[in-house]
């Protein structure tokens, strides 16, 4: 298994067109394999961007179109070029449509076996230009003995990614102490392979620890709340629970438990495990639903 | 027509609003006039006799925001309105704030664009 963090788009579906996905495409290629959920929240700004473009057109073409005909003395001639530019916007719409899709349907979840400890110290790597900018520091304790999970790595890398983010902007203005992130990863008693992200930001009451997974609920001015409630959705399709609790003293803590893979092991994602029984297979089954 | 019709100049690097909106602003019984670009349009001759402005925020070389900024530097007052395809609310109210008579929202409608083009060109007559 590679540990080189691969991107989600192979780069021969990112070649863009004239037009279309361009912004989005340029957003991709530019952030290359860093395409992280932060990155899909300004991607999913971009294609609103894209679309609106071409239905601004039809809407304008269309009323002006109207007017034409409804006007005392109907201008044929200009109502005519109206419903021609409406209906070549509209098929620049679908091109666009298309070609997003293209760029998409491309990332099918790879289910295997990946290190929780893996997934962090690729996280870490991708955020070190963030940490710096925002003087945080981490403090990791990685454990040996944390096993392996099932499911797809850049999907989970991207979720250990999202938490960071989350504990940087969480810490970010803050003047009072130093920034510190710790990282924990370790096994629980129930063969659990358990993570857990801890800032010493501002924090969060006892009511909002489960209102922040919720889609765009934010805290921070800038934010569109999605990166936790998308964060929440993988860890869920594979098999696992993410949640936040208030440290005692200052600070929040994100917390995540998946089923270790030692605890279904001798049954491959191909064996003939009977329903139920199988980890692997359950996630296998969510993933490929996404 | 007794009233002189108002002037409205479109500035957008799309060439589809360029085309169309002109058109709209035509039946609704203005005079339009289209620019590809901030530049072009500063650059036009008699450009003080326009009642109105619809602007692109996101536009290359300058934006919309920096057009805006430049006219008030020269000293020329236009209502202005801008136009974006970003639903971006601070944006928005930050434009405003700086100006601006009004930011829709594209794809925006006939009463939308019409009731604040009403608002310019009655605060201008």
């Amino acid at each position: 298994v590679s540990k080189q963090p691969k991107s989600v788009m192979p780069p021969s579906q990112t070649n863009g067109g004239p037009h279309g996905e361009a912004r989005a495409g340029r957003l991709l290629r530019q952030r290359g394999q860093a395409s992280t959920l932060t990155d899909l929240q300004l991607l999913i700004a971009s294609i609103a961007h894209e679309v609106n473009q071409p239905l601004s057109g039809i809407l304008t073409n269309a009323n002006a179109c109207r007017r034409m005909l409804s006007a005392d003395q109907p201008n044929i001639d200009g109502a005519a070029e109206t419903v021609r530019r409406t209906i070549r916007d509209v098929e620049r719409a679908v091109e666009l449509i298309n070609r997003l899709r293209a760029l998409f349907a491309v990332h099918k979840p790879v289910i295997e076996p990946v290190g929780l400890n893996d997934a962090v110290l690729e996280a870490l790597a991708l955020s070190r230009g963030d940490l710096e900018r925002s003087r945080v520091t981490v403090h990791c304790d990685l454990r040996d003995d944390t096993p392996p999970v099932v499911g797809d790595r850049i999907l989970l890398q991207q979720v250990v990614l999202n938490l960071v983010r989350n504990a940087i902007e969480a810490m970010s203005g803050m003047a009072e102490r130093p920034r510190v992130v710790t990282i924990a990863t370790w096994q629980d008693e129930y063969n659990q392979a358990r993570l857990s992200v801890h800032d010493v930001g501002a924090g969060i009451s006892l009511r909002d620890a489960d209102k922040i997974f919720t889609p765009l609920y934010s805290t921070k001015p800038d934010g569109m709340g999605m990166g936790l409630c998308i964060s929440r959705t993988i860890v869920e399709r594979h098999s696992g629970r993410l949640w936040a609790t208030a440290n005692i003293g200052v600070g929040t803590t994100f917390w995540l438990s998946m089923p270790g893979q030692r605890m279904t092991c001798g049954v491959g994602l191909e064996g003939n495990a009977t329903p139920g029984t199988n980890n692997h297979l359950r996630t296998a089954r969510a993933l490929q639903a996404t | 027509m007794a009233i002189a019709q108002p002037v409205v100049a479109v500035i957008d690097d799309d060439e589809s609003v360029r085309e169309s909106l002109p058109d709209l602003l035509v039946a609704l019984g203005f005079i339009a006039r289209a620019f590809p670009s901030a530049a072009s349009f500063l650059a036009a001759p008699g450009i003080a006799g326009t009642a109105c402005l619809l602007v692109d925020v996101a536009m290359p070389h300058m934006s919309g925001p920096e057009l805006q900024r430049e006219l008030q530097r020269r000293g020329t007052h236009i209502p202005l309105i801008f136009i974006t395809a970003d639903r971006d609310e601070s944006q928005r109210e930050r434009l405003i704030e700086q100006g601006a008579l009004d930011c829709l929202f594209k794809p925006f409608g006939e009463s939308e664009l019409l009731r604040a083009l009403m608002r310019a060109t009655g605060s201008s007559r």
